[in-house]
């Protein structure tokens, strides 16, 4: 399932992988610190693996497990690659 | 793990049923006994009502019954629930015989006169009987082909 | 023969590295006992040194807080930073987590960019091997421009060669400060801000590039630093603020710019020295994250591991109290009947024996739960918990990690206040503080049992069960309000790492446990005993008089007016004011009042109130101020009095508002 089409982090089925494209454009300097040191920046690939919306999500980043509030993942724009 | 056989699903997930449905019925026991029915007599182990410990095993039930679920329908990830399931089983069933334990001491030990009446059946509670019968599932469980992290 | 005094030589060595990777542990292996826990100056982060030696030579180790990058962003961060760039350590051991490279090695770039002697400690090679990578160390040592040093703490591989490239990393006095080139613009931006620095005289202790890369990415505390030390500071933001808004012209954003390029350099790295040998297989992590996170199923399961920790925590740790019980029951009765003259051994019987013997009674409580607690978050469950819990704390405005403390507060109040430190935002922090009292302790609880008994008998479980939901109730809304008025905004964002599933150690475990029950049984110990010799005091000056002309109750008298609309005369008035060092006294203190045992305060109490006064007292014992112990623990956790006397004295009006309001509501009903 591949789209060109991008939506926010926060609303991606579990299960599936995306790929982070963008972030929305009204974000503060912290949290782009914040994201970017856990490696969420465009180009980088991500599966979901729960999404308790609206709730947190957890994620899996190249092997490593985190989870975000959705605060954080409205903000992030990925597109869904499988 | 496609090369685990139908057959050994099936047969893990009715053993998960069986636990699925014993633990049911003692949750249902201790809850229905503390809504202030006396149902005492349709067990062999002590009841208390205590809703809490009837929360716990219906959750219990609920876990294995997951299990038989996905088990049923050659569902791979049927197995996480048992190995939950036994993992939850073992955690109230030894913590149960902790109890045992303690409250052994107190009578005996440190001779409690709180305790002057105790005996080691009025802690005998089902999740112990329960915890040994769900310990076959260790078979099943040890043969899947996983990594640890 | 000559004999030389051989100095030994000294490094100062600081460990750094993301959360989780075992930096404790090997902080631990290096350091052993010889460790000292503090505070990081001004702020209340933990700060733990220690000494190793090694050889000829002493180290002397620090452990930095566990950070995924160097911003300013947190106060983890810049202790960090600032550590670095102050105190100036020989070294710096990176301790990076073998099995996530790629995440890892972003915090070395930036240690590197500021300039550190970095030393890798690659750690958790075991389960990188599990993983099924395979890493070129050698490689990754040349690559990296740094020595690499592989490790699996736990069983102390490494740490020899690890003490052995630090200490002859001193000796030759080495230096590992690559520089990785970034894009050309972004080189170039870079030096252009480094060449207006450079005209600075008092900038020229610090490393230039790294304050422009700094200056460039809007650093908060690079910027405060310029302001400090450079007058005419506007005149470098000028001129950097031009360069940046050309850089910007082909970059969107300076920060995902810069951060795009350490993880190209990084990919670049770890594809030359990292090859994933093994075939994905489902994880023991994932399969047990199916069930614990499940949408319906996970909340459950952790009520159940919840309830198994309480009845763990109090029914099996009760033969051990009681032993200790019986033992100074009985030590105590020996000392005032055999100490003469009988005020002194009524002293040292009652007062002292009396005072060590409740605090051992309770320590078996407090440690079993940590016992517990331990295992639950080595494991890596609690984190699972947390995001089971998320969903419904940020709806309460509060943050998930808000949770746990939360929860402990239901066993005790002080470790649960304690445990708020993994809260990093401020404000979610001090909510939580503030709200965390309101989790009925359990030293509440025979206070209720007691009453609830002989009031409301049949009813009595139920009557104590609404306690508990009063008070989580009255916890939501103070939460909302102070959350409304005094910290307005949404908790912060909220991230959190979910470390794989491991069974803990048992070395790991008793450590954990030994640490936090010993400093609790330090603190709280110490406070009841000096309450309760206090109170004893009081009660038996003049010695032998009836407890109504004592100097207690004395003062019970003056306290009656304010408590007499609620129906609670002087003693129960004294008992409250002794509940103040802690709550378990309030019970044992009406029995020196009334000049019983515990066993038949039945019947003074049953004609000293009626219950609906009973219920409001019960209610007021909830509420009102925190036991001396937990107002410590605030005050040392919130660094102030402000807020510590704030907490007092909310929680004092709250409770007589509410037990004013009951006895209003009872009256209305016409249950009076």
């Amino acid at each position: 399932m591949y789209s060109t089409v991008q939506m926010p982090l926060a609303l991606v089925p579990e299960g599936a992988l995306v790929e982070v494209v963008a972030y929305s454009p009204n974000v503060g300097r912290g949290f782009m610190h914040k994201v970017t040191a856990l490696g969420l920046i465009p180009g980088a690939i991500i599966k979901v693996i729960r999404n308790h919306f609206p709730g947190p999500i957890m994620l899996d980043i190249k092997g490593f497990r985190i989870f975000i509030g959705h605060g954080i993942a409205n903000k992030i724009l990925v597109r869904v690659i499988g | 793990m496609v090369n685990v056989p139908e057959k050994r699903n099936k047969a893990v997930a009715i053993f998960s049923l069986i636990l699925s449905i014993l633990y049911f019925f003692f949750g249902s026991l201790e809850i229905t006994f503390w809504l202030g029915f006396d149902v005492t007599y349709l067990s062999p182990v002590t009841i208390y009502s205590d809703a809490f410990a009837g929360f716990t095993l219906i959750v219990t039930s609920l876990i294995f019954a997951a299990g038989f679920i996905n088990l049923w329908r050659n569902e791979v990830r049927g197995y996480s629930y048992v190995l939950v399931g036994l993992f939850v089983a073992s955690v109230l069933g030894i913590l149960q015989f902790l109890i045992l334990v303690a409250n052994w001491t107190e009578r005996y030990v440190l001779l409690n006169e709180d305790f002057a009446d105790w005996t080691w059946i009025d802690d005998f509670r089902a999740v112990i009987p329960l915890w040994i019968m769900s310990l076959p599932l260790i078979v099943p469980l040890r043969s899947l082909k996983m990594r640890r992290v | 023969m000559m004999l030389r005094t051989v100095s030994p030589l000294k490094v100062k060595v600081a460990l750094a590295g993301n959360p989780n990777v075992g930096k404790s542990v090997v902080f631990n292996n290096l350091t052993g006992a010889r460790q000292h826990v503090g505070n990081w100056p001004g702020v209340t982060v933990e700060k733990k040194e220690g000494l190793c030696t090694f050889e000829d030579a002493k180290i002397e180790v620090v452990d930095l807080p566990g950070i995924y990058s160097l911003t300013a962003n947190s106060i983890d961060e810049i202790i960090a930073r600032n550590y670095i760039v102050e105190e100036a350590p020989d070294i710096v051991v990176d301790i990076v987590d073998a099995s996530n490279l790629e995440r890892n090695l972003y915090l070395t770039l930036q240690l590197l960019e500021l300039g550190a002697n970095v030393i890798i400690l690659l750690n958790m090679m075991d389960l990188a091997e599990e993983k099924g990578f395979k890493i070129d160390t050698k490689k990754l040592e040349k690559l990296i421009g740094v020595p690499v040093v592989p490790s699996v703490a736990p069983k102390r591989i490494g740490m020899n060669e690890l003490c052995q490239k630090i200490v002859e990393t001193k000796k030759k006095s080495l230096t590992y400060k690559k520089i990785f080139k970034y894009s050309k613009d972004l080189e170039e931006g870079i030096e252009r801000v480094r060449y207006v620095l450079e005209q600075y005289e008092e900038l020229s202790k610090y490393n230039l590039r790294w304050l422009a890369i700094k200056l460039l990415e809007d650093d908060d505390e690079v910027k405060k630093l310029i302001v400090k030390s450079i007058s005419n500071y506007n005149a470098i933001f000028s001129e950097v603020e031009k360069i940046k808004s050309e850089l910007e012209k082909k970059y969107d954003d300076l920060i995902v710019a810069f951060a795009d390029e350490r993880y190209r350099i990084i990919s670049q790295i770890v594809s030359q020295v990292v090859t994933k040998v093994q075939v994905e297989e489902p994880t023991l992590t994932s399969m047990l994250d199916e069930v614990f996170t499940h949408k319906y199923l996970g909340i459950p399961i952790f009520l159940t591991l919840m309830w198994a920790v309480f009845q763990f925590t109090f029914t099996v740790a009760a033969p051990i109290s009681d032993l200790f019980d019986m033992i100074f029951s009985s030590l105590a009765e020996i000392a005032s009947t055999n100490i003469k003259p009988t005020w002194l051994g009524s002293l040292i019987g009652e007062g002292i024996i009396g005072g060590l013997g409740f605090v051992f009674v309770f320590a078996p409580n407090i440690f079993f739960m940590f016992l517990a607690l331990s295992i639950l978050e080595d494991s890596g469950y609690l984190a699972r918990a947390a995001f089971n819990m998320d969903k419904i704390m940020y709806k309460l405005g509060l943050h998930g990690k808000s949770f746990i403390p939360l929860l402990l507060g239901f066993g005790c109040n002080v470790p649960a206040i304690m445990s708020t430190r993994t809260i990093d935002n401020e404000n979610d922090r001090l909510i939580t503080i503030l709200v965390n009292p309101l989790m009925s302790c359990s030293a509440r609880l025979p206070v209720y049992v007691l009453f609830a008994g002989i009031f409301f008998s049949a009813y009595a479980g139920n009557v104590i069960f609404s306690m508990y939901l009063l008070g989580i109730v009255l916890a939501v809304l103070i939460a909302l309000i102070l959350r409304k008025t005094l910290f307005p905004g949404r908790p912060s964002y909220f991230v959190m790492e979910m470390p794989p599933y491991m069974v803990p150690t048992l070395r790991s475990i008793v450590v954990h446990t030994w640490e936090r029950g010993s400093m609790f049984i330090k603190k709280a110990g110490t406070i009841i005993i000096a309450g309760l010799v206090a109170i004893w005091a009081l009660s038996n000056i003049p010695y032998g008089a009836p407890i109504e002309e004592s100097l207690v109750g004395q003062f019970g008298k003056l306290l009656e007016p304010i408590f007499a609309p609620f129906g609670w005369d002087w003693r129960i008035a004294v008992a409250l004011f002794f509940g103040f060092i802690a709550k378990e006294i309030v019970i044992g203190s009406l029995a020196i009042l009334y000049g019983t045992g515990e066993e038949t305060l039945y019947g003074p109490i049953s004609n000293a109130l009626t219950p609906l006064s009973a219920y409001a007292l019960m209610a007021f014992v909830l509420i009102y101020v925190p036991c001396i112990a937990t107002v410590g623990i605030i005050k040392q956790e919130t660094g102030s009095w402000k807020w510590t006397l704030f907490a007092i004295a909310y929680e004092l009006i709250l409770a007589y508002l509410v037990a004013g309001f009951i006895i209003l509501i009872g009256h209305l009903i016409g249950l009076a």
